[in-house]
């Protein structure tokens, strides 16, 4: 039995309500754009969508490489925008057609405080992700605040997209990037932070549980939140170098060649 | 014999029993939670130390709750679930909002590197 059926049977078990609902799994395996786009295929099918969390990533200190870039950058970057771009349009059509709010929820986190961002500022014009995956200069100690300061800037951006297309057919999509905190989850299985990290986390750490409800409560959120940096279920301020004048600049540098990687892996998913 | 009754006697005396020392607990918190409070108002213009005041704050006072609403007959896909916070939301939202709620649990199998975590 494989992890996800054996979640799904937990859950079952779990609800005892009538009438149940359907809980599915579906393969996806991030590390492959293939399979983010079989995904994206697959949920189109669907009747409607209302809720996507993506909330898929990896922490990881040792350089890898996956579809041409660090792993890392991959997983959580390029394939969940590559996901959200490619879900982004069934949001839509839910939300025109039952008249509601759909919601398209990331997963940040608040370590993106931590991020060198000079790595991002510092690289010639269109080469960020390129200088990103060169393993001789890589800081893979910082690779997961920076994937998370990334995804953040991304979903400024994203929101903005998402906005103007919503003045067009009147769809109301709701985008948050989340931070559900620090939680005793699998991610520091390897990289805990030593000594002080454990201890740590034994005194403030949430529980998984207590940190699913971020996620819940960013998945049913009211519009304010669209495009803000959710925390501790209410809208946060993101962390004083993505307030500043510099980081406009290089969010806007990022996005464009963020979009232009998608553009590569499939043509025409970034026109939303 | 003498001793106990003499080292009970103390106890009962003593200023810092349990009943005494809650209500001080209580209002040590209270402070606490006041000062943190006027701290973020502050820390928004103190760079880094302030956005870790901001953090601990949040991690440490602000416990998530969980918010009511309904999801009757919608779909909700959650990539990462089978395991950690993924796991947990998908938990929440098939029992708490259950009726017809319709849930797709992605797992994201991300290589084959035991280095890798799948998360969260």
């Amino acid at each position: 039995m494989t992890k996800g059926e054996k979640a799904r049977s937990e859950i079952l078990a779990l609800r005892n309500r009538s009438p149940p609902g359907k809980v599915e799994v579906w393969e996806l395996d991030m590390s492959k754009y293939s399979s983010v786009l079989a995904f994206g295929d697959r949920l189109r099918t669907l009747s409607r969508l209302d809720v996507l969390i993506a909330n898929a990533g990896i922490d990881t200190n040792q350089f890898e490489r996956f579809e041409g870039c660090e792993s890392t950058i991959t997983v959580n970057v390029i394939s969940t925008f590559l996901l959200a771009m490619l879900a982004t349009p069934k949001l839509r059509e839910t939300s025109v057609t039952k008249t509601t709010s759909s919601h398209l929820v990331v997963t940040g986190s608040v370590v993106h405080i931590f991020a060198k961002h000079k790595q991002l500022s510092t690289p010639r014009l269109g080469q960020i992700f390129a200088t990103l995956s060169d393993e001789s200069t890589a800081d893979m100690s910082d690779r997961y605040y920076l994937s998370k300061l990334i995804v953040l800037l991304g979903v400024r951006q994203l929101a903005i997209m998402i906005s103007r297309s919503a003045e067009i057919d009147h769809s109301s999509v709701i985008l948050n990037c989340v931070n559900p905190g620090w939680c005793k989850t699998e991610l520091f299985r390897t990289n805990d932070g030593g000594f002080g990290g454990r201890i740590g986390l034994r005194l403030i750490g949430r529980t998984a549980e207590e940190g699913s409800r971020t996620l819940v409560h960013a998945a049913v959120a009211e519009k304010p939140t669209h495009g803000k940096y959710v925390s501790d279920c209410r809208i946060k301020p993101e962390s004083s170098w993505v307030r500043s004048e510099e980081s406009s600049q290089v969010e806007e540098r990022l996005w464009i060649e963020l979009l232009d990687i998608l553009e590569g892996i499939r043509p025409g998913v970034t026109n939303l | 014999m003498r001793f106990i009754v003499s080292k009970n006697s103390i106890a009962r005396k003593s200023p810092f029993n349990f009943i005494t020392i809650l209500p001080l607990f209580l209002s040590f918190q209270l402070q606490l939670r006041t000062i943190a409070q006027d701290l973020s108002i502050r820390t928004c213009k103190m760079g880094l130390p302030g956005d870790i005041l901001q953090m601990q704050r949040g991690q440490i006072f602000q416990t998530p709750f969980v918010p009511s609403v309904d999801l009757t007959g919608q779909t909700v896909i959650i990539t990462g679930a089978n395991t950690g916070l993924g796991f947990e939301a998908a938990k929440h939202l098939s029992v708490y909002y259950g009726h017809n709620c319709c849930i797709k649990l992605t797992p994201s199998f991300a290589g084959t590197n035991s280095t890798l975590r799948t998360s969260s």
